[in-house]
């Protein structure tokens, strides 16, 4: 077996490999690594220094760490000059530069390589930190929230610095987020330093304003440990968020002796005394704050005292000092322009503040501070220039357009002012300010277009700044454009919701009774108007309400109750114009009303009175009182006076008459002088067109002209005439008694004289000159002189009329000719004096 | 015939030639004839010399009174152009026709106008006095019985189917005539009802006019003018000049009776004038004040 048969098998195991080598799969092929490229063999070698350096760093030497780390630095970036696409070589080079703290180095480095590689964590997560650093938060921070999400626990610390910017941005809530992350997270070995976390977990709930988990932050930060100043700070915090600020300097008080050296409690309770006011006590702190360290907070608190102690020139001087100590720093150059102001010296803050953004601060709040500093010192145009500047730099805040909206309010453009602070608001939604101030720059266009006519554009922006400022006075401006526009329905339907608002007076109340008033509901208007002059204990006020009232009173038929109101005014001028407008106005309607009810008297008084009043240049006002005078004349049988005043009263053509009011009020006195042929001419022509209103009233003279017809036909003999007439009546109204009765008369003298019996007797119920007729007929017709006397007593005991004298005379003739006495236990109808006398 | 015209109109025509030569006034006649109206003949002669003796004052002329107790007496005067002018009972002067011209009312203190009254000694109505005798002042002759019928009966009563008419000069007679029994009845005027006699009153008329001036021969014109200042003269007050249609009524209501009474039509309320139809209900609504005021801004500027 040692000689294996060579010679087929020699031959066929080269075939067979062969084969298999050109055939087969080439994971048959055995395995062999490529060769390592140059910057390949760097990065390996960058790495075992950097694992030196971490095992030098770990034991605590520094400077072999530091020396290692560099020597790793140098390698990785040979490397990466060496393939200057390389991920590795790139991540190796951030983060043994960010072990150096070359934090420039890493993003100069990093930034092309991880633009091409977004996704790579192990760049993003470097040059994340190391722009976090460099304090370039606007591109750092999307990095490391990129590196967050990712939850690995090698970027542990990635959750923590995300936490700080939230708190030094003021976002209390993602800092919440990403200090919970951490919590959760950070290995056990790290929780001894859990304390810190807590401690800003308390900040970021101040920056919630949630008390309650604020103070339980501080609490677990406290607990266990020795007093931390800053921790007491937080609490202070808490007390004042809670509305307690003397509790919260108290704390800061013992805080301060305890530790006279920390600074930050005492800065706390310098502002805490600044804000109620108690400057001396701020000044001690100040003063005691700038000696433990020349901060730049130190003086910039300074300089806030030193302000508010009206020394602006000492403010001035400390806000400098700020600036010497931190040159540039934004807040100290916004003082010092501030403290310039103060001095009245307006120019030389703009200058001051122009020479700083020169200079290259280019911070937002620098840009707002120098626009408004122009718009205080009168230059508009400068401010809104700048302002446009701040839009540019932060559009996705609502700063820059708050600003512009307060340039061109001080300036009463409105136009523009609106359309800031609407981008303001399309920016940010729930802005407040912009809500505030949105509202007042539409409240004052309103007041200009209202002034200039404009009642209905008025209206639209009054709508606009209701929705965004809830308040009873906002409510008193739109329902005073609304009714200026007749839109009581709508003024009423705002001002029912305004009068119940917080703030409102009795004015609120005054309009919603003239809203109500318009709107047709004279009753609720009455119970306005009655609180409005409840609500108010000025008698001007009083009388305003009053008068009000006695529109309303007017509108409920309460005539003589108004007019008493409106003859005895009281002190208002107003009160005494609107009473003045409507008095004669209420008169002349209270005379139209009492000719309605047949007081010809009470009418011609009232007319009397206006005459007396006078209308003053309202001349349609007078011809309605002419006219309202000519229907009273029509009614007390003075035609021709009555039909003179008609003729002068509408011509011309009143706007308080309808097209066909000349015709009727003609046919209406023709028909009081019985020119029945005439008047139903002039009916004819007027109900060719009929206005909302008269159908029922033309249909009712129709019928009182085929009645008046009836009757002088029937006085003259003319039976034919009169049952022509009645018949006509009678097509319009079949059912109509006092028609069937006197149809009866007709048919009596005709000879039908069983037939009117009839009828009498049907309708003597309801007709009592049927009781009349009947005796006549048993008189007249039948000869039965006691019928006729009962008959005539049933007539007179249904009270008194016209004819009763002559039928009582009748009857009584009749009962002593016949000595037909009174029926046992009635008395005689109507006996009197004069039939019992000689 | 034709001799007495001729001759009549002779001495009409010598009475015209020689009136203008006269120097005084001719004397008028005032006749009194009111045989109801006044109680007795005493109170009628005073009267009558009382009025004319104011009317002559007057009318500036002499005037004679005389005073009539019978109708027979009167009418004869009057027939014979005695009398110029006359006071005489309402009925009276409706029988004299268009020889009288009714100027003015006399009338009693306190009624313008008399009822008038049938008095009778027996129990019972008017309807029981069938057939009986009334006693009737014969105040105007043929017109006495329409008088009763349709004036002081209104129409109701037929006096002449229904009485037996006994007529009387005067008042006072009628009333004797019941003591006498020789009438069951009497129509006396109210105010002539004695008091105290057993009499009972059966039927009271309706109010009628009483005595009238009457001007029997052109005297209206002067007559009119004179009346103003004759004044009151006893039992009368001042003459009332009659107006419009007054007198006409009643001479018809005597003449011919009262008109048949008609049914009379139910009048229906008149018509109302309707505010609303005739004026624009809006142009009578309220002139309620300006709220200008009330868009008023405040100064506040907003600041940062």
């Amino acid at each position: 077996m040692r000689r294996t048969p060579h010679t087929p098998m020699r031959r066929l195991v080269p075939a067979l490999a062969l084969l298999a080598s050109l055939a087969g799969p080439p994971a048959l092929a055995q395995y062999r690594p490529p060769p390592m490229s140059e910057s390949q063999r760097l990065v390996k070698e960058g790495e075992t220094a950097q694992v030196s350096a971490s095992a030098a760093s770990a034991s605590g030497n520094k400077k072999e760490a530091e020396e290692k780390y560099r020597k790793a630095l140098g390698l990785f970036e040979q490397a990466l000059a060496a393939e200057p696409g390389s991920v590795a070589a790139a991540a190796g080079v951030g983060s043994s530069a960010n072990a150096l703290q070359d934090w420039a180095r890493t993003v100069d480095k990093l930034k092309p390589v991880q633009a091409a590689n977004p996704s790579e964590l192990s760049l993003s997560y470097p040059l994340g930190v190391a722009l976090f650093k460099l304090r370039r938060f606007p591109e750092g921070v999307p990095l490391l929230e990129q590196v967050a999400g990712a939850d690995q626990a090698e970027h542990l610390i990635v959750h923590y610095y995300l936490a700080s910017y939230y708190l030094f941005a003021q976002q209390g809530d993602a800092a919440v987020t990403r200090l919970q992350k951490y919590l959760a997270m950070r290995p056990a070995k790290l929780s001894t330093n859990d304390f810190q976390v807590h401690e800003l977990l308390g900040r970021a709930h101040v920056l919630r304003r949630d008390a309650v988990a604020a103070r339980a932050s501080f609490t677990q930060a406290q607990a266990g440990r020795p007093e931390s100043p800053t921790v007491q700070l937080g609490l202070a915090s808490v007390l004042e968020l809670e509305g307690k600020p003397g509790e919260a300097r108290t704390l800061l008080e013992g805080v301060t002796t305890r530790f006279p050296q920390a600074a930050e409690p005492k800065e706390k309770l310098a502002r805490l005394y600044l804000a109620s006011g108690d400057v001396p006590r701020a000044e001690a702190q100040a003063v005691a704050l700038v000696k433990v360290g020349a901060t730049p907070a130190a003086y910039l608190l300074l300089g806030d005292v030193r302000l508010a102690q009206k020394q602006a020139p000492a403010a001035e001087e400390a806000y400098r000092k700020v600036l010497e100590l931190q040159p540039g720093l934004v807040l100290g150059q916004m003082a010092v322009g501030k403290a310039l102001q103060a001095q009245g010296r307006h120019e030389e803050a703009i200058q001051f503040l122009e020479a700083a953004v020169r200079s290259g601060a280019s911070s937002v709040e620098l840009w707002a501070s120098l626009g408004s500093v122009n718009r205080r010192a009168g230059r508009y145009q400068r401010a809104v220039e700048v302002h446009r500047r701040v839009v540019e730099m932060v559009p996705r805040q609502a700063l820059g357009w708050m600003l512009l909206g307060a340039d061109h309010f001080a300036t009463g453009q409105w136009d523009q002012a609106i359309e800031d602070y609407g981008n303001a608001l399309q920016v940010d939604p729930a802005h407040a300010g912009a809500k505030q101030w949105l509202a007042r720059a539409l409240a004052h266009r309103a007041r200009d277009r209202g002034g200039a006519g404009r009642a209905d554009d008025a209206v639209r922006d009054l709508r606009r700044a209701y929705d965004l400022d809830r308040s009873a006075l906002m409510a008193r401006r739109l329902t005073a454009a609304l009714m200026e526009t007749r839109a009581y329905a709508d003024a009423r339907k705002v001002m029912e919701q305004g009068a119940t608002l917080p703030g409102a007076t009795w004015r609120e109340q005054l309009l919603l009774g003239y809203a109500r008033l318009g709107a047709g509901d004279a009753q609720a208007a009455l119970e306005a108007f009655g609180l409005a002059g409840k609500q108010t204990e000025e008698p001007d006020q009083q009388a305003e309400a009053s008068v009000g009232a006695a529109l309303a009173e007017v509108e409920l038929g309460q005539v003589d109750a108004a007019v008493q109101r409106l003859t005895e005014v009281g002190p208002s001028r107003t009160a005494a114009s609107v009473a003045q407008a409507n008095l004669p106005r209420v008169l002349v309607r209270r005379a139209l009303a009492r000719l309605e009810a047949g007081d010809v008297e009470g009418a011609d008084r009232d007319l009397d009175a206006v005459d007396k009043l006078g209308t003053g240049k309202r001349a349609d006002l007078t011809k309605l009182a002419l006219f309202a005078r000519g229907l009273s004349r029509a009614e007390a049988g003075r035609h021709a006076e009555a039909s003179a005043a008609l003729k002068k009263a509408l011509t011309p053509a009143q706007p308080w008459a309808w097209p066909n009011t000349r015709a009727l009020a003609d046919a209406f006195v023709l028909y009081k002088k019985g020119q029945v042929a005439a008047s139903r001419k002039q009916l004819t022509a007027a109900a060719k067109k009929p206005m909302p209103g008269q159908p029922k009233w033309l249909a009712s003279l129709t019928g009182a002209l085929h009645r008046r017809e009836a009757s002088l036909a029937y006085a003259s003999g003319n039976m034919k005439g009169a049952e022509k007439a009645l018949k006509a009546a009678l097509a319009a109204e079949p059912e109509d008694a006092l028609l069937q009765h006197n149809q009866a008369c007709v048919d009596w003298r005709k000879g039908k004289a069983s037939e009117a019996l009839a009828t009498w007797r049907r309708l003597e119920s309801t007709v009592s000159v049927a009781a009349l007729n009947l005796g006549i007929d048993a008189q007249e017709r039948r000869h039965e002189p006691a019928e006729a006397v009962d008959a005539w007593r049933r007539y007179l005991a249904s009270g008194p009329g016209p004819r009763q004298a002559q039928v009582r005379e009748w009857k009584e003739r009749l009962q002593s000719l016949h000595g037909l006495a009174e029926p046992s236990g009635a008395s005689p109808a109507g006996a009197t004096v004069e039939e019992t006398t000689p | 015939m034709k001799t007495l015209r001729l001759l009549l109109a002779g001495l009409a025509l010598a009475l015209c030639v020689i009136t203008p030569a006269a120097a005084a006034p001719k004397k008028a006649t005032l006749g009194v004839f009111l045989a109801t109206t006044l109680s007795d003949g005493q109170e009628r002669f005073q009267y009558a010399e009382a009025l004319a003796a104011k009317l002559s004052q007057a009318m500036d002329r002499p005037i004679a009174a005389k005073s009539f107790g019978r109708y027979e007496d009167f009418a004869r005067a009057i027939s014979d152009g005695g009398v110029d002018f006359a006071v005489v009972e309402g009925w009276a002067a409706v029988q004299l026709g268009a020889k009288a011209t009714p100027l003015a009312w006399a009338s009693r203190p306190g009624e313008s106008q008399q009822r008038w009254a049938i008095v009778s000694t027996h129990k019972g109505v008017v309807k029981d006095l069938s057939g009986k005798r009334l006693a009737l002042v014969k105040g105007a002759g043929p017109a006495d019985p329409k008088f009763v019928t349709h004036a002081v009966l209104g129409g109701d009563l037929d006096a002449q189917r229904h009485f037996k008419l006994t007529p009387v000069p005067n008042v006072e007679s009628a009333l004797k005539m019941l003591e006498a029994k020789g009438a069951e009845a009497a129509l006396v005027p109210m105010s002539h009802v004695p008091k105290d006699k057993d009499l009972r009153v059966l039927f009271r008329s309706s109010r009628l006019p009483g005595a009238v001036l009457v001007d029997l021969r052109n005297h209206k014109e002067s007559l009119d003018s004179a009346l103003s200042s004759v004044g009151a003269v006893a039992p009368f007050e001042s003459f009332v000049r009659i107006q419009g249609k007054d007198f006409e009524d009643f001479r018809r209501l005597v003449t011919q009776g009262p008109p048949r009474r008609q049914p009379v039509f139910a009048d229906a309320p008149e018509l109302r004038v309707d505010a609303e139809v005739l004026v624009r209900a809006e142009e009578l609504g309220p002139s309620l004040p300006s709220f200008g005021g009330d868009l008023a801004v405040a100064a506040e500027q907003p600041d940062d």
